[in-house]
């Protein structure tokens, strides 16, 4: 069962003096996922991100990536090219250009040519800085500078990519175009593994997420399964007519659960626990009862309304 | 733009990292006319030290005092101020092998010096900013070998240092081989420059990967070693100009080394020196490597320090064992001190370097039975075994484990001695020593496991107050130690000198009182490890319960 999970941990924990930063977390992500770690300021994902990167040592447990096992102490060249790690502050050597910088990774993480060549255009490509190749760090944007660093995270084409807050300080744009990378990795096969606070880019970007309180990891799903336990859908119906015709008739169906009118704007907000077809059926009847409907648009709870049913908010 | 091949980028990405980003045209041309400037600046003022052109019609009979005259007779080529000796334009007849040789001592000297201090400088500066920084982090996270990385960063950093000397190259062994100095002499110099330079970048490595990142610390102590070591070479160089002859006597203040002349020709103290600096070069190797894999670990693994001290003892006792001739003034328990003394400096090193701090400590005694338990491992046995070999264990029982390594070839030498009294004195010098080096573990250990930010700082000031402040004290009240020889047993004392006034058993009472507080330092240490490992099973079990 090890052998196809692109990482797992048995029992992991981080103590700092007497805080539990992560307490016997048993993670486990699937190969080819993106999988979102979610969960207030310090609720132990950076801790946990550093383990798993080996920039920090476990006090207890056990790390595998791709069933072999992490030890910080021992050189293991071949666990070491299927890690990416890009930490939140993303230090970088602002003497170099953007070329000899990853040209110094790429080195380091030995890959020969042209194999090295023709991966560093791919990776300027992918994160769109082929123009700026021969511009010194100092001058890059931070936009620039994080996907400068995404770059030099996949030179080597890890097979797992663990990213803290990779959005943390970025301005819209820059955080669709990172966003779009994170997709267009995703693609290639990489099971990436992200922090982030904006849960509307994770609910894009993710196929699984985990939630981090107190250290624990409370929750870990595929999202589609989150959204199934715990999203609740909300229909908005406006009409031309009366509203408490339109309520009346509303009262009448036993998948509405809540009920709440708006009558300036002529509409009711109801939360809704059908299928698709269900709502489609609860339209129709509207309808076929002679009530002037002029909208029907359903919604869904998303991952930010999610999160806080879970009432997962307490720091460690 | 300086290109660099690409086999030296493949083979060493991090030395070619280091030399494209310091070994650019206009550093490289600056640094060049840098270090040719100071030589022609050297040049010019040695031109001035030569003789001048005596007018032969308006002084027939002067002279004058040249150091760079060929002197009037053999016999005044010793004498430093010898009169020059002129032809008939009044043209003084100069020495110039002698001119050459005082260019090749003077370059001799400061060559090395520039390249030990700026070396030291720029690579604490370096590696600190990159620690601090976080950049290391991800070299660290790449396949290479730490090896190669560590060795990039020795040769890439001080690439100008190296610059400065290469470009002065040419002219010191120029003026060498113009002084008469012997291209081997000259050739095993370079060598023991580059050992005691790989040794102090080494430890500057060492240093920096410890947190280390004020540059002109490394390079003060740099420099002010470098200076005692001259001046202890200077107070020894014979007053007579040696260029030629081959002198008999001691070049530096230091005695045989198991029966070999060591201080008496250039080649031996070369040697010597290639030999002692390598030694040290592997051994501060291996812990900088180990910081490097990992930044937390103590800079020492137990098993390393047991063979670093057998290492240490072997090369210490080498100076007493069979080099010097004893008598009434030079007695064997006199050296006992010095190696006493040394083994001080030596043990509060290994302190340092072995006792883990507070963290580890804490997830030692939290989490120690729970690992024994994953690896299958239990027992009374098992826990000695721990504390002599384990990563995070305390360091009190290794450090009695070396301190037994350190007794055991002195004592053999002891052994040797002829006089029962001074043995009597020289075997308890070592207990009190050795027993005074434990309660200093054990203190050090208690201390770094407190809960402040400062722990290291404070480990430092406690034990340095504790070893200087008690004879400081003792000395403003008048207590020498003829009158309470006692009270120095505890301190930064050389032991034996006192243990010759007062009797055995007096002295026996003193290490009784040491044992005491021994035991008490162990027993606060030991309550503290089991404390901090039952409030974590009583976290456990709460745990449990709910």
């Amino acid at each position: 069962m090890q052998q196809t999970l692109a990482i797992a941990t048995h029992g992991l924990t981080k103590r700092f003096d007497n805080h539990l930063a992560v307490h016997e977390v048993e993670l486990q992500v699937e190969t080819g996922e993106v999988y979102g770690l979610i969960g207030p300021n310090g609720a132990g994902k950076t801790t946990l991100i550093r383990m798993l990167a080996m920039a920090e040592e476990p006090t207890l447990g056990e790390i595998y990536i791709a069933g072999e096992r992490l030890q910080r102490d021992r050189d293991k060249p071949s666990l070491k090219r299927q890690l990416g790690y890009l930490p939140d502050d993303f230090p970088l050597y602002d003497d170099l250009t953007v070329w000899d910088y990853l040209e110094y990774f790429a080195h380091l993480y030995q890959l020969r040519d042209p194999y090295r060549t023709r991966r560093l255009h791919e990776v300027l490509d992918l994160v769109q800085l082929g123009h700026k190749r021969n511009s010194l760090i100092a001058s890059l944007s931070r936009g620039m500078k994080q996907r400068l660093s995404l770059a030099r995270t996949v030179i080597h084409e890890p097979s797992v990519l663990l990213l803290d807050e990779p959005v943390s300080g970025l301005d819209p744009i820059a955080r669709v175009q990172f966003r779009e990378i994170i997709k267009t990795l995703q693609a290639t096969g990489m099971t990436v593994l992200i922090s982030s606070h904006v849960l509307s880019d994770l609910a894009e970007l993710c196929t699984s997420v985990g939630v981090m309180e107190l250290g624990y990891l409370v929750e870990s799903a595929s999202l589609q399964e989150l959204y199934r336990r715990l999203s609740r859908q909300e229909i908005v119906i406006t009409t031309l007519g009366s509203l408490s015709d339109l309520e009346v008739e509303l009262r009448h169906h036993p998948q509405i659960e809540v009920l709440v009118s708006c009558a300036d704007k002529h509409q009711v907000r109801v939360q809704f626990s059908g299928t698709v077809e269900a709502a489609a059926d609860l339209l129709r009847s509207l309808v076929q009862a002679g009530l002037p409907i002029t909208g029907f648009h359903q919604t869904q709870e998303d991952l930010e309304a999610i999160f806080l049913k879970l009432e997962h908010t307490q720091t460690s | 733009m300086f290109t660099l091949p690409n086999r030296l980028k493949e083979k060493n990405p991090q030395l070619s990292r280091e030399l494209k980003g310091r070994l650019s045209p206009r550093n490289i041309g600056l640094t060049i006319a840098l270090s040719l400037l100071a030589q022609i600046v050297m040049m010019i003022g040695y031109w001035g030290k030569l003789p001048y052109h005596r007018d032969a019609e308006q002084y027939p009979l002067s002279s004058q005092y040249n150091p760079f005259c060929v002197p009037t007779s053999e016999s005044s080529r010793f004498d430093y101020s010898h009169k020059c000796i002129y032809d008939a334009l009044g043209n003084p007849a100069i020495d110039w092998h002698r001119w050459w040789y005082e260019i090749f001592h003077l370059m001799s000297w400061v060559l090395p010096l520039i390249v030990f201090t700026v070396g030291v400088y720029l690579l604490i500066s370096d590696i600190g900013r990159e620690e601090k920084r976080g950049t290391l982090n991800f070299v660290r996270m790449s396949p290479q070998r730490s090896q190669n990385i560590l060795l990039g960063k020795l040769i890439g950093v001080p690439a100008i240092a190296y610059l400065i000397v290469a470009a002065a190259l040419p002219l010191h062994l120029m003026a060498g081989l113009n002084g008469y100095v012997s291209l081997v002499d000259i050739g095993i110099s370079y060598v023991l420059v580059a050992a005691i330079a790989g040794c102090l970048f080494v430890a500057a490595t060492l240093f920096a990967l410890m947190g280390g990142s004020q540059g002109w610390v490394g390079a003060i102590a740099v420099w002010s070693g470098y200076v005692i070591f001259f001046s202890a070479w200077q107070s020894h160089r014979p007053v007579r100009y040696t260029y030629g002859i081959r002198s008999i006597e001691r070049l530096l203040p230091l005695p045989d080394w198991y029966g070999l002349k060591i201080s008496h020709s250039i080649e031996m103290i070369l040697l010597f020196g290639v030999i002692t600096f390598s030694t040290a070069t592997f051994w501060l190797w291996q812990s900088a490597n180990r910081r490097f894999r990992k930044p937390t670990a103590t800079v020492i693994s137990k098993r390393q320090s047991y063979l670093m001290t057998a290492c240490f003892e072997l090369w210490l006792l080498g100076f007493v064992v069979n080099s010097i001739t004893w008598n009434e003034w030079q007695r064997p328990i006199h050296y006992q001190m010095i190696l006493l003394f040394a083994n001080l400096g030596w043990f509060l090193f290994l302190i340092a370097a072995l006792s883990p701090h507070r963290q580890a400590l804490l997830d030692w005694a939290r989490y120690r039975q729970q690992k024994m338990a994953e690896q299958h491992r239990t027992g009374r046995k098992l826990l000695i075994q721990d504390l002599c070999l384990g990563e995070s264990s305390p360091a009190v029982l290794a450090i009695a484990l070396n301190l037994a390594i350190a007794a055991v070839p002195m004592l053999i030498w002891v052994a040797s001695w002829t006089n029962a009294r001074e043995q009597e004195q020289a075997v308890l010098s070592v207990l009190l020593s050795a027993t005074i080096a434990l309660m200093i573990a054990t203190l050090t250990q208690l201390i770094l496991m407190q809960r402040s930010a400062k722990r290291s700082i404070w480990a430092v000031s406690v034990i340095l107050a504790l070893l200087i402040l008690p004879p400081i004290l003792l000395s403003l009240v008048g207590g020498w130690y003829a009158k309470s020889p006692l009270a120095f047993l505890w301190s930064l004392t050389l032991f034996a000198p006192y243990l010759t006034w007062i009797s055995a058993s007096t002295a026996l009472l003193g290490w009784l009182a040491q044992v005491g507080i021994l035991a008490g330092l162990s027993t606060t240490l030991t309550r503290r490890l089991v404390k901090a490992g039952v409030s974590e099973s009583k976290a456990l079990m709460a745990g449990a319960k709910r």
